[in-house]
């Protein structure tokens, strides 16, 4: 039985053990494709944390072609010398170091390409269907010269990788980028050498693996592989162990690292806190049954004890921990120590790809060192100059989070709670019934262990006072006392048949068979959980995406249990609402939630009245209209908790405000802010 | 380490928390979810979330 810590052999490269921290993007490189000081610390500080192997994101082979605005390149001679650092800093850590190589094809930015260029994106036919992101530019077919030529790039990019010290690339076929798009009858719609049939839809990635492998010699070429794309007219889990996967191992590719998905459906390619832990483990298992070479398999495995076991079942060889390895750089460590409760759990909020696609620095929501350079490092905080008692009032993330930096600058921190429980609002986002949210108590969890194990003092059922705060003198006082539900001036709003989103979520109080959500954006989850009440369990991700559209909806199992759910809502669309996890991915999942579950979602309305059984408001347009309703759940938004700061303005007291009390945003916002003055106090 | 209590009365043997748990420490033994080798649960409460009868409650 092979065991997480044993070594395994790639080609001629040793890994120590089996874990491995696959690339995603971090945004943060220059313009020139250059890796500068953070890229190249936060690596490091990845590349120490344990792994058997670190690989660098997504490294472009061609100036042609750019999918994020900041990514690495390698299609240079003079890049290699920022490469050398990158691959420098890996070894450094004690790991062995990989470079992933990435053409985007169809789903590269033409408008982001140099202005020397054509401003426009290639794919295998003229006919490929455009990038599913914006702008989605219909792309251009290559030509059999041009195909050759970009031959050419992988293998020059290949050499330049090994030159510059790494010990295996890592070919990106994945995700819809471009190798994937030959193989893929969804978008490869040529009809010569390079399309028609399987084995001439293979034949890009045959040819890219040869003469690599005439170019670089005894050097281990993985390939970063979609087992399923998850697509009407794609390839399926079964096409590619019969067709794709066996030309591949024969064309001398030695580690298969299975994914899956494009981006046409967001969630195979980076599973949201709703697909349960180690979802798309089972296309690895598959995949290393018909190949002879190591497999790696990932999708959200954030527990390390999950890892263990993936690997002493012998589901495949290595496990990847890519958000994993975000959230907490030490996870393998960690993990190979039996560690497993102090290991900091990624929540699976995406921020850290939102951040990306907004062309920001990719930006971890939990750990506020990653993305950085060192200096942010915690191990290099300067201690405090003078050490302080602190009184901090809010036990959510950031009240706890502000605590067990604070605690570490040598501050005498106190957590006085109003509530009987530490967590904050988190405790009512992660307690949707039949959604599963509750993903976003573990960091909770863990900053409450911190918490225990650094001896901060936790005063719950506590509510503090301006009295209390000039009778306990503290140095600084903290407020991160969080934000409180909104309830709009409507008309009958206060009956006895509405109840806000808390008291639905959090006292469980009974809702009737007739209900009305108020305010789709923020009260998407549980229109989501009322819709699915008294209907079987929907199907994960991979059954779904199998199947058209109009099929997806849930089978009806006790009828009388069975909720009419309306939401309305007054925005259009309505994509983008307040939640304390993620924005962008959040509202493409759950929409497709709604329409599964058979919520009815009406936008642009503006509500005038609510009666005993009725709803009456403005339809998007403008005329009166009224829904039946038993039970109306207020879900409008949240709005920042001022009361004490109004007190303590002008008192002459040195306080601070972190998390949502300045504005209701994400749990990043909590942590980050709670960072920056914990440092500064 | 998490500790599974499972409510036999309400359990109804759908085997959900079977199919959930990622760790695979649920058994259906004569039609009743059974919680074996509960200690490598993870905490994730999947079985929780999902058991339509709410006949699972995962502490630790």
């Amino acid at each position: 039985m092979a065991k997480i810590s044993d070594s395994i052999k790639i080609r001629n490269v040793e890994l120590k053990n089996r874990l491995y921290a696959p690339p995603m993007i971090s945004n943060i490189v220059g313009e020139n494709c250059l890796a500068g000081k953070a890229l190249i610390d936060t690596t490091y500080r990845r590349a120490r944390g344990g792994w058997g192997l670190v690989c660098v994101e997504g490294a472009v082979i061609s100036e042609s072609t750019r999918l994020f605005p900041r990514t690495v390149g390698i299609f240079d001679d003079n890049q290699e010398l920022a490469l050398f650092e990158l691959a420098d800093a890996i070894h450094s850590g004690g790991a062995k170091a990989m470079i992933q190589l990435h053409h985007a094809g169809r789903q590269c930015n033409p408008l982001l390409l140099p202005k020397h260029l054509k401003q426009e994106a290639v794919a295998p036919s003229d006919t490929t269907p455009p990038s599913p992101f914006p702008p989605s530019i219909a792309p251009r077919g290559l030509t059999e010269a041009e195909i050759w030529a970009i031959i050419d790039d992988y293998v020059n990019a290949a050499l330049r990788a090994k030159r510059a010290g790494f010990d295996m690339v890592l070919v990106h076929c994945s995700h819809g980028f471009l190798p994937q798009q030959f193989m893929s009858p969804y978008t490869n719609h040529r009809n010569d050498k390079w399309g028609g049939d399987w084995e001439k839809r293979v034949e890009f990635i045959r040819q890219v693996l040869t003469k690599m492998r005439e170019a670089v010699g005894d050097y281990p070429i993985c390939c970063r592989v979609a087992g399923d794309e998850f697509l009407e007219g794609g390839y399926t889990l079964e096409d590619f162990c019969k067709y794709i996967a066996p030309a591949m191992e024969q064309a001398g590719c030695d580690m298969f690292d299975v994914t899956c998905g494009v981006w046409e459906h967001f969630s195979p390619v980076v599973p949201e806190m709703y697909e349960p832990r180690g979802v798309w483990t089972y296309l690895a298992e598959a995949i290393k049954k018909v190949v002879n070479v190591p497999v790696t398999g990932l999708g959200r495995i954030n527990d390390g004890r999950l890892a263990v076991k993936m690997i002493e079942d012998g589901k495949f060889d290595i496990v990847g921990i890519g958000r994993g390895s975000i959230a907490d750089s030490d996870f393998a460590k960690k993990t190979i120590e039996g560690r497993y409760d102090d290991i900091r759990q990624c929540i699976a909020c995406n921020t850290c790809l939102e951040d990306d696609l907004s062309n920001r620095p990719s930006r971890c929501a939990i750990n506020f060192e990653y993305d950085r350079d060192n200096t942010w490092e915690e191990e290099r905080m300067p201690a405090a100059r003078k050490s302080k008692n602190v009184l901090v009032v809010g036990g959510g993330p950031a009240g706890m989070e502000l605590a067990r930096v604070a605690t570490l600058r040598g501050h005498k921190v106190v957590i006085c709670e109003k509530s009987g429980k530490l967590g904050g609002y988190l405790n009512v986002a992660s307690s949707i019934p039949k959604l599963y949210t509750r993903e976003l108590l573990n960091i909770v969890k863990w900053l409450g262990k911190k918490m225990d194990a650094m001896g901060v003092t936790v005063e719950l059922n506590t509510e503090v006072t301006l009295d209390m705060i000039k009778e306990r003198k503290p140095d600084a006082v903290v407020l991160a006392t969080g934000a409180c539900e909104v309830i709009p001036d409507i008309p009958g709003i206060d009956g006895p048949n509405v109840i806000s989103l808390d008291e639905f979520l959090t006292k469980k109080k009974p809702v009737g068979r007739r209900v009305v959500v108020l305010g789709g954006a923020y009260g998407a989850e549980a229109a989501v959980a009322l819709g699915r009440e008294g209907k079987k369990a929907p199907d994960s991700g991979y059954k779904k995406y199998h199947k058209p559209a109009a099929e997806r909806g849930l089978e009806v199992a006790d009828p009388e249990k069975v909720k009419e759910v309306t939401v309305l809502e007054e925005g259009n669309p309505m994509v983008v609402g307040w939640s304390p996890y993620s924005q962008i991915f959040r509202f493409i999942v759950l929409n497709e939630f709604l329409a599964e579950a058979g919520v009815k979602v009406l936008s642009q309305v503006k509500v005038l009245e609510i009666s005993a059984n009725a709803v009456k408001y403005l339809n998007s347009t403008g005329q009166e209209e009224t829904v039946a309703v038993d039970t109306v759940i207020v879900a409008v938004g949240r709005a920042p908790n001022k009361m004490l700061y109004q007190e303590l303005v002008g008192q002459g007291i040195e306080f601070y405000e972190i998390g949502d009390c300045t504005r209701p945003e994400k749990v990043e916002r909590a942590i980050h802010s709670a960072n920056h003055v914990a440092r500064q106090i | 380490m998490a500790d599974i209590q499972i409510d036999k009365q309400l359990c109804d043997g759908c085997g959900d928390c079977v199919k959930a748990c990622p760790m695979e420490i649920f058994l259906l033994k004569e039609e009743k979810a059974t919680a074996i080798n509960v200690e490598t649960c993870m905490d994730c409460e999947l079985c929780e979330v999902g058991c339509p009868n709410l006949a699972i409650k995962v502490t630790g």
